[in-house]
């Protein structure tokens, strides 16, 4: 099993490597195709939020156990402008860039624990994990 | 065009009355660009009444990624064309799900012998109408194909834009 996998992301192409690093990493820790297509879809919305609010960030995914089972776990960092309104950016249709949202509550519904922490002018950090 | 000269194409070629765009690279900004201006003018010169878009080779589908996608269909709904999209993966389409994107309006099928039937299946839009560009307004096909697709085409639409900004 490999171990965790650590990336900058600074460019859509960092971006797009990150992503299919990360469907590859989830199948060798034993998720099925679905999942692991869902857990790269909640690294690109991450991924994506960083470029476009933070410029660059940083990426790992590695893998966590506890009593019952195994699964991964990602954390994804930026020290970007940090989200005012933790609360309202977990609400479904909440865009703080008049577009299409930070896509949050959707990376939520994707894995199955979800951590936002933020503090406006700092940064934000989001820990993720899914079972397998 | 040499601003896209480095960026990678989508396959396009035109079938029975219908354009078949096969995407098998990864929609990033540049590429979804290059693909709208093809697709769209390879849909204004040769009058297709129909596109499918064949999305089997895409391995994950983000949020903007399939806003963009979506747009693109907003305008060749507005072009008087019909899309279908093709192919969808089960993981792709897990991820869109659980993520709640708006799927209404959408066209899908299962494979291309399945989205040539369901083109089949609608009424033909006249080609030689079609051929200026401007929208189908006049025939019944075209009015009734705008107003079901106008409520989700005309935000997105104006929001691809707006994002370019």
């Amino acid at each position: 099993m490999s171990a965790e996998l650590r990336r900058k992301i600074s460019s859509e192409m960092d971006l797009r490597r990150v992503v299919l690093e990360s469907t590859r990493y989830s199948q060798e820790a034993g998720f099925d195709e679905a999942p692991s297509r869902m857990i790269a879809t909640a690294v690109s919305e991450l991924g994506r939020n960083i470029l476009k609010y933070a410029g660059s960030g940083e990426f790992l995914l590695r893998h966590v156990k506890r009593p019952s089972g195994r699964g991964i776990e990602m954390q994804v960092s930026d020290h970007g402008p940090g989200i005012n309104d933790t609360e309202q950016a977990m609400q479904d249709n909440f865009s703080s860039g008049g577009t299409l949202g930070l896509g949050l509550p959707g990376v939520k519904r994707l894995m199955d624990e979800f951590t936002l922490e933020s503090s406006p002018g700092k940064g934000t950090r989001i820990t993720a994990r899914k079972w397998i | 065009m040499p601003l896209f000269d480095n960026i990678p194409r989508v396959a396009m070629q035109v079938s029975r009355d219908v354009v078949v765009a096969s995407i098998q690279v990864d929609l990033d900004d540049e590429v979804l660009n290059r693909f709208r201006e093809d697709l769209l003018g390879r849909v204004h010169e040769t009058g297709s009444r129909a596109v499918i878009l064949d999305v089997s080779g895409v391995d994950t589908m983000d949020c903007d990624e399939f806003a963009a996608l979506r747009s693109i269909i907003s305008m060749i709904t507005i072009m008087g064309s019909q899309s279908v999209l093709v192919g969808l993966q089960p993981g792709v389409v897990s991820a869109l799900i659980e993520m709640d994107v708006d799927v209404a309006g959408l066209q899908t099928a299962i494979d291309l012998d399945a989205a040539f039937e369901l083109i089949q299946m609608t009424p033909a839009v006249e080609p030689e109408a079609e051929a200026d560009g401007l929208p189908e307004v006049d025939s019944d096909v075209g009015q009734v194909e705008i107003a079901e697709a106008g409520e989700a085409a005309i935000p997105d639409a104006g929001r691809l834009f707006g994002d370019e900004s």
